[in-house]
């Protein structure tokens, strides 16, 4: 469809600038705020940079905003992934349980290995590797949970209930592990659930970067399968595609984005709901090569957007970035729900 | 002249495969379909259609016998080769925001495409001579949702064309259409099946037009299924038991349509200048009369002299058009209309000598 990435050069022209000036902007506001021209410099290397400043550029804010954009961006794409697999236009890794599933598998990794070995070593290089892998599985076994009731259920508003249910269930058993977890183990679950964008180390990074480019990769190579399933299962399957292989490529690339996220974010919600159905309205075509990338740069920008705002009010103190993704998505799910009464599904 | 056969069922036993017992929808089933034909897939609800369907388009397993399409048994093909070979229209409507009619037929070349889905220039052709095809020139940049009924219908036809299949399956194709929109439809589905030769093979509630269109006609029944050309399926006397269960539907055989069944009402007689007009007939057909052709309006005196009680009444119709008179018992009406007609006809045997 090359004639739609022609059409949608504006909303590019748009996109991209905006995506560039906020990153910026996300680098220089802070508890500290600094200029343009210094932020740019130090960034460019062009010489004249403070050694505190390049601490806090690069060791705080750079990370926070790489975090950002890769939050974004995989939310998005996993939420984008999630509506088209269900036909459901408020599906997404919170609303179905995703995220609660890889929290779930964080809490029993986290809690065990505290109990088996204890200290610190969770915040290494291996641990974090450890946390997502036990994210991605939460996931995965979410998202199968999901599958197996939506293959039942054709309704899809009884198959959103089932899945808040289950969300809830499952932070339920979350709280019953904690409860009857030792002092050293809690005390690092607690220091993990604190997660926020801001909280990624370089290690982190290391890991969730690579992560999360993955899952993107996989969700572009998934594109044809996607489209197929626009029109339904049985349409997907009459035109020959191959249902088990599309099903763990869009399953393993859900479970990584989502779970990658959650494992070192912990759960954010609303943006894998919304950034699919504005990308829908600005970008056209709901093809998936089409709305992949734009839904990539399009998450990037609503979680740089929701980390300034986050940062903005006092200034000196941070609100939790989930709230404000929460209060910018909320109204957006509602337009979306009573939009979709006359327009259908996704 | 052999016939190129395209879809062929031996025994064939559908249903749905149990944990323990299978659920057998129908058993024992021969049928063809052949190389341009446009075959109606007829049964009163629940007999098993959709299934019959699904398990022909391979969704469905079966249970036993076997289908063949083209020359290899349905289970020999793969996803790929199978889907080049029979495509499917659902009879859920599929609503997709933003979807264009060009995209959505598009995505019937699916099976011909590399990983990532790319059109080459042969897939763009096919795609716009689909659309064409279906009546749609023009309508490429639409939205897809935002289309009557009847012209979605065509686009998902479309979509199934572009596919480029040898079998075309529809589910129910005409169910949320007006009376226009079925006949519109069935014929663009006849005019594939005679121009390109395709084998397409439909489901419909709608007799008439299955009986007035189809080349050929399954009809599922719970004393099995017979296939045949219209005529003959009409000729077997089985479609009046179709609806057996329901007294209220008579079949006409002449017509090939059912009707509702009225109250008797009486005889009208029609004398030869009223015949003519096929109207009077129906219209007092509807109306819950026997209509006869009164070869002799001369001596009608005495069925009127001697009022049989247990005979029907009988009434004479006389007159032409817009001056009719109607006779019954030594009383004459006269009418202008037909709907006047039927009024006084009804009046007249309601309060008999008064």
């Amino acid at each position: 469809m090359t004639s739609d990435y022609k059409k949608n050069l504006p909303a590019y022209a748009v996109l991209i600038p905006a995506l560039l000036v906020f990153f910026v902007l996300d680098l220089m506001v802070g508890s500290v705020h600094f200029s343009w021209s210094r932020t740019l410099g130090c960034l460019l290397g062009n010489g004249d940079c403070d050694p505190q400043l390049a601490t806090i550029l690069f060791k705080f804010r750079l990370p926070k905003a790489l975090t950002a954009l890769a939050a974004g961006a995989a939310l998005s794409v996993a939420g984008l992934q999630m509506q088209t697999l269900f036909r459901n236009p408020i599906a997404g890794p919170d609303i179905l349980g995703i995220s609660s599933g890889s929290t779930l598998g964080v809490a029993l990794f986290v809690l065990s290995f505290g109990w088996f070995f204890g200290g610190t070593t969770l915040f290494s290089l291996a641990g974090s590797w450890g946390i997502v892998l036990a994210a991605w599985l939460g996931a995965g076994a979410m998202m199968l949970v999901i599958v197996l009731i939506a293959s039942r259920l054709k309704d899809l508003m009884t198959v959103l209930i089932l899945g808040l249910l289950i969300s809830s269930a499952l932070f339920s058993v979350v709280n019953l592990l904690q409860y009857f977890s030792n002092e050293s183990s809690l005390k690092l679950f607690i220091i993990w659930t604190m997660g926020s964008l801001s909280s990624t180390t370089g290690d982190q990074l290391m890991v969730l970067v690579p992560s999360v480019v993955a899952g993107l990769l996989l969700s572009l190579f998934s594109a044809k399968f996607l489209d197929a399933f626009l029109l339904g299962e049985r349409y997907a399957r009459s035109m020959g595609m191959n249902i088990k292989v599309a099903y763990i490529l869009v399953f393993a690339s859900t479970s990584v984005l989502a779970g990658s996220v959650t494992a070192f974010c912990g759960p954010i919600g609303f943006i894998g709901i919304i950034v699919p159905h504005l990308v829908r309205k600005f970008f056209g075509s709901p093809l998936h090569l089409n709305m992949i990338p734009a839904s990539i740069l399009s998450g990037g920008l609503l979680m740089l957007i929701a980390d300034l705002l986050s940062q903005l009010p006092g200034s000196g103190s941070t609100l939790p970035v989930n709230s404000v993704t929460a209060l910018l998505g909320i109204p957006i799910v509602i337009w979306i729900i009573f939009r979709n009464k006359k327009m259908g599904a996704i | 002249m052999k016939r190129e056969i395209t879809v062929a069922c031996r025994g064939l036993s559908i249903g749905f495969r149990g944990h323990h017992n299978p659920k057998v929808i129908a058993g024992a089933m021969d049928l063809e379909a052949c190389q341009g034909e446009l075959v109606a897939l007829i049964g009163g609800n629940g007999i098993g259609k959709s299934t019959l369907l699904k398990t022909l388009a391979g969704f469905l397993p079966r249970l036993e016998g076997e289908i063949r399409i083209g020359q290899q048994q349905l289970d020999h093909y793969s996803a790929s080769d199978k889907a080049r070979w029979i495509s499917f229209v659902s009879t859920e409507s599929t609503v997709v925001a933003n979807l264009k009619v060009r995209e959505l037929v598009s995505l019937g070349r699916y099976p011909y495409t590399g990983w990532f889905g790319r059109l080459d220039e042969a897939d763009h052709q096919m795609v716009e001579w689909a659309i064409e095809m279906v009546g749609l020139k023009g309508f490429g940049e639409r939205f897809v949702n935002q289309l009557s009924d009847g012209e979605r219908q065509r686009a998902m036809i479309g979509r199934a064309l572009a596919q480029d299949t040898p079998l075309m399956i529809l589910d129910e194709p005409t169910a949320f259409l007006d009376i226009a929109g079925r006949l519109d439809v069935v014929s663009l589905l006849h005019q594939l099946a005679d121009e390109k030769g395709k084998c397409i093979l439909f489901s419909t509630h709608d007799l008439q037009i299955a009986l007035s269109t189809a080349d050929r006609i399954w009809m599922m029944s719970p004393q099995g299924i017979l296939e045949g050309i219209p005529e003959e399926v009409v000729a077997s006397g089985r479609l009046e038991r179709l609806f057996a269960h329901n007294s209220q539907l008579n079949f006409d055989p002449e017509r090939g349509e059912f009707r509702v069944r009225k109250k008797f009402r009486g005889i009208a007689r029609l004398a030869s200048a009223v015949g003519g007009n096929p109207l009077v007939r129906t219209a007092l057909e509807r109306s819950g009369f026997e209509v006869e052709n009164d070869l002799t309006p001369e001596d009608t005196d005495w069925v009127t002299s001697h009022p049989d009680p247990v005979s029907p009444p009988v009434l004479h119709i006389d007159g032409c058009d817009g001056e009719w008179k109607i006779r019954f018992e030594g009383k004459e009406v006269s009418a202008d209309s037909i709907g006047g007609l039927c009024y006084a006809a009804k009046m007249l045997i309601r309060q008999p000598g008064s």
